[in-house]
């Protein structure tokens, strides 16, 4: 069952209500026959006076109930009249106009009733109406049949004298069992007039628009320093800003005429060449651009570039615009920032061989934002793959030994403000974990209001010089230790040997005091020998 | 009159510079009288036990510089401390192997040190020591 069946009003046939009108008379004969029928039959079997009172008595109950049947009968038909009147005033009077039409055939629909609406729409009485094809109301057929088929759609027919704007709206119906469409015409011209003044108004508005972006495209292109001008296929001038009238007017005598053909002949060969092929390519809808070299006026060279486009209507290129720029003070600027780009290379290249060469660390401190900018010495001296980390990553890595005392030199050099140099030395913990003896040298970096805005320095790896000098230092500890036994030890058993020569009695070798004395002279020749034997082995010690 | 010995004291622990210096003061003047100690401490501590009896107290000491326990600058500090309590004057001459120029200035910046004599000590220096011993009041 479809919506368009439950939307159906229930109306009840004619037929039916006839049949409903003679139900109570029905109902009282077939009663009143067959109890008298049924009474007859067992009278046969019952034989007495009863059965009588028993058909008597069934004839009044049946009698009863059908006057009683009646009645409810009538009370029905006519509550169902009034209904009927009821759904044909509303029919009638809506002031919607509706249509019933006949869409049994297969041909123009036929108009079964009208309401009165339509009457007015129309300009016709419904007597005039009923019986006619639908063409009778001014609706073209083929509108209402595809509204019978698709259930809506904006037809236009002439009515009340004027052309009237229809919304079509179609519902199944079922007439006296016939089936039928009801078919409503909704008057939208007004509204349809309303949206299309409102439509102009937009388009009125637009239109306005686009009048003052022409205007300020115009004044654009006029006050533009740039030179502008538009070709047709056939190199004929056909539109020119004021700059390039100007221009053509210094170099001509006369302003530029529309449709006056381009003359190149004031450009050398090669340039016209390339002028000749940039109008081709634009001309093929492909853009262009080159440039070239002139002499102005004051005899200074200039760089002009001409750059052509394709002026397409239609999907066809139709001409070339063309626009003509002095690039000569942006060719220049160009080449100072090319000159300063490879002399910034060529600085940096020399940084880097530098960094490479002394093996250093350079870092940028920038105090700002707290960020140290390490270059490539980071990893070839501590193993550190990066680039960027904060103070505190630098201090972290300070021995804890020296940390407190580096800290306090850096940050006293910081505030200072006449200390433009920072020296230290310190052991700085690589990536692997063990220390390098490093010296740190630091400069200011101050911006031309004297601000400190970077500081910046490099690291040497000294672990070797500071090895080194610490052996250097044990040696000549062991030099003083050396030079004291020389000075110290050597000479006491010396001078023992000394005091014993000049105490021998050389005059009496037999004096018994000799004897002692050459005892005492084996001791201190020991003693001598003791001494030398340590002088040599602390030389040996000295060369490991 | 009655006559007093004069006495050396040898502090060293060279026991051969103690023999030789022993036996020249004995040729230079029998009698004179050497006491040798071999380090600092002993001298000083015979010092102080005789501080009062100017018969054992030296009249000079000949003090090396390096020697064990107490070397012969603790021993001219400890000196000082207690010269003024002594019984007599002793004239202290520093004799060392070490020609070390400082030291020697050192030795001399001492108030009670006579002079700084080189080793090794000869005869007639000693005889020189002893006669200009023998000039001083006794």
């Amino acid at each position: 069952m479809t919506d368009a069946d439950h939307r159906r009003p229930s109306v009840l046939p004619q037929h039916a209500v006839r049949l409903l009108t003679f139900l109570p008379t029905v109902y009282l004969i077939v009663g009143v026959v067959y109890i008298v029928a049924s009474d007859f039959i067992l009278s046969g079997f019952v034989s007495n006076g009863w059965s009588t009172v028993q058909s008597i008595k069934g004839c009044v109950f049946v009698g009863i109930t059908s006057v009683a049947l009646y009645w409810i009968t009538r009370k029905a038909l006519k509550l169902r009249g009034t209904s009927d009147a009821q759904h044909r005033d509303l029919f009638d009077e809506n002031p919607v106009p509706m249509v019933l039409i006949d869409s049994a055939s297969n041909g123009e629909p036929i108009i079964i009733h009208g309401n009165k609406a339509l009457e007015t729409l129309v300009d016709q009485t419904r007597e005039q109406l009923i019986g006619k094809g639908i063409s009778a109301l001014g609706l073209a057929p083929q509108d209402v049949l595809s509204v019978l088929r698709n259930g809506g759609v904006v037809s236009t027919m002439t009515a009340v004298g004027s052309q009237r704007i229809i919304d079509l709206r179609c519902t199944p119906i079922d007439v006296d069992g016939k089936q039928a469409r009801l078919l409503v015409l909704n008057d939208i011209t007004s509204l349809a007039d309303v949206q299309r003044r409102l439509q102009e108004t937009i388009d009125a508005l637009a239109s306005v628009r686009m009048e003052k972006a022409r205007s300020d495209l115009r004044m654009f292109v006029d006050t533009s320093p740039d030179l502008m001008v538009a070709f047709d296929e056939d190199r004929r001038i056909t539109a020119y800003n004021r700059r390039f009238a100007e221009a053509y007017r210094s170099r001509a005598g006369t302003y530029p005429e529309i449709g006056e053909r381009v003359d190149v002949s004031m450009y050398l060969p090669s340039d016209v060449a390339r002028w000749e092929q940039g109008f081709s390519d634009a001309m093929l809808g492909r853009a262009s651009e080159f440039e070239l070299w002139m002499i102005d006026g004051s005899s200074r060279s200039r760089v002009i570039e001409f750059r052509f486009s394709p002026i397409s209507a239609e999907e066809s290129t139709v001409g070339v615009g063309c626009l003509i720029r002095d690039v000569t003070e942006q060719r220049h600027a160009q080449q100072r920032l090319e000159d300063y780009a490879r002399r910034l290379q060529e600085s940096l290249e020399r940084y880097e061989i530098i960094s490479r060469a002394t093996h250093d660390a350079i870092w940028d401190w920038t105090v700002s934002d707290d960020t140290i900018v390490w270059n490539q010495g980071i990893a070839r001296l501590f193993g550190y793959e990066l680039t960027m980390t904060s103070l505190v990553w630098w201090i972290e890595r300070l021995h804890p030994e020296d940390r407190d005392n580096v800290v306090e030199s850096l940050r006293r050099w910081q505030e200072s403000n006449g200390d433009e140099h920072w020296f230290a030395e310190y052991r700085f913990q690589c990536a692997n974990g063990d220390y390098l003896w490093v010296m740190d040298r630091g400069l200011k970096y101050r911006s031309k209001d004297g601000e400190l805005r970077r500081l910046i320095g490099s690291i040497t790896d000294v672990h070797d010089i500071r090895q080194k000098a610490a052996t250097i230092e044990m040696q000549n500890r062991q030099l003083r230790e050396i030079a004291n036994i020389t000075s110290h030890e050597i000479r006491g058993p010396l001078a023992s040997l000394l005091g014993l020569l000049h105490l021998y009695d050389k005059s009496d070798p037999q004096n018994p005091l000799n004897a002692q004395v050459l005892d005492y002279l084996d001791e201190a020749a020991h003693n001598l020998d003791v001494v030398i034997h340590r002088i040599v082995r602390r030389t040996f010690e000295l060369d490991d | 009159m009655l006559h007093v010995r004069k006495s050396l004291c040898v502090v060293d622990d060279d026991t051969i510079y103690q023999f030789t210096t022993a036996r020249m003061v004995q040729i230079v003047d029998s009698t004179v009288d050497v006491l040798t100690f071999g380090d600092g401490e002993q001298a000083m501590r015979y010092i102080h036990a005789n501080a009062h009896d100017a018969s054992k107290l030296p009249d000079m000491i000949l003090l090396d510089l390096n020697m064990p326990f107490m070397d012969g600058w603790e021993f001219l500090t400890a000196f000082e401390a207690i010269r003024d309590s002594l019984s007599k004057s002793i004239v202290i001459y520093v004799v060392s192997s070490s020609i070390d120029e400082r030291d020697a200035l050192r030795a001399r910046s001492y108030g009670d040190v006579q002079d700084y004599l080189e080793k090794p000590v000869t005869t007639d220096r000693i005889r020189t020591l002893l006669s200009e011993y023998v000039k001083r009041p006794g």
